[in-house]
């Protein structure tokens, strides 16, 4: 069994960015909001919704086809995982993606591929988020 | 910023066009925030020149550690205030604080006047001054949607601060919204923005800002996270809000009514926090970084038309002083009836805590016949919130004389149509929603914006017996709160969360990004910037000797009974000692 | 007593009844119904407000109020 993000209660959320800077901060190791997996966004303005976008964990994922290097390898329950040395740096992940769902790290030059670690979900205070088990 | 020597300035000029970037290493010890936004305004305001001037400088400051803990959220804006003509200040949170954060400018200082209506857009590596002719003057607030069209790339990492048609018409105590629900509410900064052709803001984050020491960061992090999230402390600002004061307030006798007439409201039940859950309340948001969510949306139905069923929904943000000053000051006893109210307010682009004392002022000089019903165009009664809708219209606009008078201040307008003695306003800030004792008026007066945040003198009150007034006691305690304050701001913390942030917890925050702070240290830095503050009011002709408080404050009863003048005067020359010691102490 | 919604996080109960002992304060009685003595503002009986160390009478009706909160 593996693990994958859930982002089914977005209707609770205050928009208080715990989850996107928890993210930038453990898995980039940076204070900057540019480093996150998980990116919140108003629809419409601050009166509108408030809407996530992080990785759905495709089974048949699209960046991964995407990819000339095969740098994007299918991970166990779905998603990718990134091989670094292989990367060029091409953005090819990041626009096949229709949900916008791949960050860029400019310094790095290399995709933000979240790996469903569940950070956020402990620090969303509202249980907006969720991590399921399913199969590999 | 953090990790590095330097506080980096963003300097910009309206009228030019031009932008400088400086790196002020003689700053760092004023830590952020309050600190270094008060030696930017003594540095570049005009004391011999009027508020609105425009080379009059509006300065916005995020603190020493900004945005990498949680509940350190707000953003400092510093300028000479038209309302009272001396020290403006004023917080705000929203998004501004983690965009300034994420495009590298500890403080912003702009200055002069632009050539026409202008949208500042601020990026980590860009400032372009904008048209804003097509919004200026429409009286619409969608400047939002706007800034969203021409900054898609941004989304989500944006925020907006703009003014309502009475900033552009510089009402001495408009406001200037922050991302929709949080302000720079008070002492008229909208006035400021207006007077320089400044329609909005937009900030947009983007720099990478690397965390020097994980281990020990994301530890501090979480424990702070863990106190935010998981104890008392924080959830009573999320569960009802600070509307939960109406009750307590009504109930101890402090509940300013009826241009405090009264310190009661007969209908305080039906303007509970509680009745204002259960009505009204649609949505809890909070400001970027914060987990606890302390903004409460309530909704109301409207009919815009008077046949066939047309509605509109509005949905507006309401706080305890919102409900009070648009509320119980005003006789309102519906809570739709006060959101619409507020919604107006909102629209108008004013302080609301200003508007509401600045119209149950102006209702009773009408009932007394100092002002005539020619003056206020719309017969304004308690209780008649239609009528003051219309009149909150009227004071952007300035449709005539009064109500031009009317947008300078209560005490302006006091002064004009005589009834100083009901215009309840402190050294011309109008009041905050208590009146519980000494603590919060002397606290208004001695305060450094003579704002109830300064030293929060309700608390003071709260914690006081009946009987036992030592006006010494009173006075050190006003005093060390406010200077603690001066600390808290610099950081720039949500002051809900003072519980959190004691000193050791502050102490800890430094040290995990590297900084050694002392206790000392702390000490120093917020007296300090106290006297940057004081050296601020004394060139912009501040007396504290010369504030002459409303007779009303003495004749309506407080929570700890009727107030005594002498006593209060007392307390404030105690104060006036105690400062002068320590403006002495630190110059020294 | 009753104590309103906002105690909801400490107490079910809105109105309670409580047993306590003789000699019992208004202290007594809010730490009685689980309410932290820190959250705990102004007490309320037969409309004046009572300070937390005054005894209580059988049949005493106190309503507590939380504390005034704000910047």
């Amino acid at each position: 069994m593996a693990k994958v993000l859930r982002t089914g209660n977005m209707s609770k959320c205050i928009g208080c960015f715990s989850c996107v800077l928890v993210c930038a901060a453990f898995n980039r190791k940076s204070h900057s909001i540019q480093k996150s997996c998980i990116k919140i966004r108003t629809y419409g303005g601050v009166s509108g919704k408030l809407v996530e976008t992080v990785c759905h964990a495709c089974r048949e994922p699209a960046c991964a086809a995407a990819c000339p290097s095969n740098a994007l390898t299918l991970r166990k329950g779905g998603g990718v995982t990134l091989e670094k040395d292989q990367c060029i740096g091409c953005r090819r992940c990041q626009s096949a993606c229709i949900i916008n769902a791949v960050n860029f790290d400019e310094d790095l030059n290399e995709p933000i591929i979240c790996h469903h670690c569940g950070l956020c979900v402990r620090y969303c205070p509202h249980e907006c988020l969720s991590v399921v088990e399913v199969n590999d | 910023m953090i990790y590095q020597k330097t506080v980096r300035v963003l300097y910009i000029d309206m009228q030019a066009k031009k932008i400088r970037i400086v790196e002020r290493e003689d700053l760092k010890q004023y830590i952020g925030g309050v600190g270094v936004a008060s030696i930017l305004l003594e540095e570049n305001m005009r004391p011999e020149l009027p508020p609105l001037d425009p080379a009059q400088p509006i300065v916005f400051a995020i603190g020493g550690l900004s945005t990498i803990y949680p509940v350190i959220t707000k953003t400092v804006a510093m300028f000479i205030s038209p309302l009272t003509g001396e020290l403006g200040e004023s917080y705000a949170g929203g998004r501004m604080a983690l965009t300034m954060f994420s495009a590298g400018f500890d403080a912003i200082v702009i200055y002069n006047k632009a050539v026409k209506p202008t949208i500042l857009s601020i990026s980590a590596n860009d400032v372009n001054f904008r048209d804003a002719e097509p919004l200026w003057g429409t009286g619409k607030d969608n400047v939002g949607q706007v800034v969203r069209a021409f900054e898609h790339k941004h989304s989500g990492k944006r925020s907006t601060i703009r003014i309502g048609p009475g900033g552009e018409n510089q009402v001495a105590y408009a406001c200037v919204t922050v991302d929709r629900y949080r302000h720079f509410g008070r002492l008229g900064l909208g006035a400021v923005f207006g007077s320089k052709y400044l329609k909005a803001i937009s900030i947009a984050g983007g720099r990478d800002i690397p965390i020097r020491n994980f281990q020990s960061y994301f530890k501090t992090y979480r424990e702070i996270f863990e106190r935010c999230t998981k104890s008392d402390v924080m959830a009573k600002y999320h569960d009802t809000g600070t509307p939960i004061n109406v009750e307590p307030l009504n109930e101890a006798g402090a509940l300013p009514t009826l241009n405090m007439r009264q310190n009661r409201f007969e209908h305080a039940d039906k303007v509970s926090g509680e009745a204002f859950s259960q009505d009204c309340l649609v949505r809890k948001l909070s400001c970027s970084g914060c987990p606890v969510g302390c903004i409460h949306l309530g909704q109301f139905r409207r009919e815009f038309a008077a046949h066939g069923h047309e509605y509109e929904t509005i949905t507006v943000g309401y706080d305890y002083e919102l409900i009070f000053a648009l509320g119980t000051f005003l006789g309102l006893s519906d809570p739709k009836e006060i959101l619409e109210l507020i919604e107006e307010v909102e629209l108008a682009g004013l302080d609301a805590m200003s508007a509401g004392v600045v119209l149950g002022w102006a209702t009773e000089a009408l009932e007394k016949g100092l002002v005539t019903n020619e003056d206020t165009i719309v017969p304004l009664v308690f209780g008649s919130y239609k009528e003051y809708c219309a009149a909150v219209h009227y004071i952007v606009s300035g449709e005539n004389e009064f109500y031009k008078n009317l947008g300078r201040g209560v005490k302006y307008a006091s002064e004009v149509y005589g009834g100083q003695s009901f215009a309840m306003h402190v050294s011309g800030n109008e009041m905050a929603g208590y009146h519980t004792g000494y603590g919060s008026l002397v606290g208004a007066a001695v305060g450094a914006r003579h704002s109830h945040l300064c030293n929060g003198g309700y608390s003071v009150d709260q914690g006081m017996k009946d009987g036992n007034i030592d006006p010494d006691k009173i006075a050190d305690a006003l005093l060390a709160e406010e200077v603690e304050r001066c600390m808290l701001n610099s950081l720039v913390i949500c002051l809900f969360a003072r519980k959190v942030y004691d000193r050791g917890t502050i102490l800890s925050a430094f040290a995990a990004i590297g900084e050694n702070m002392t206790d000392d240290d702390l000490t120093a830095a917020a007296r300090r910037i106290f006297a940057t503050k004081l050296r601020i009011k004394k060139a912009l002709g501040f007396r504290l000797r010369s504030v002459k408080l409303p007779k009303r404050f003495f004749e309506t009863p407080s929570m700890h009974g009727q107030l005594d003048e002498a006593t209060a005067y007392e307390i404030m020359a105690k104060y006036q000692e105690k400062i002068t010691a320590l403006e002495s102490a630190v110059k020294g | 007593m009753t104590t309103g919604g906002w105690a909801a996080r400490y107490t079910d109960e809105r109105i309670t009844f409580l047993e306590i002992s003789e000699n019992s304060t208004v202290a007594d009685a809010i730490s009685a119904v689980g309410i932290p003595a820190s959250e705990a503002g102004i007490v309320v009986l037969d409309g004046k407000a009572v300070p937390k160390d005054h005894l209580l009478s059988n049949g005493d009706e106190i309503k507590i109020h939380p504390l005034i909160i704000g910047g």
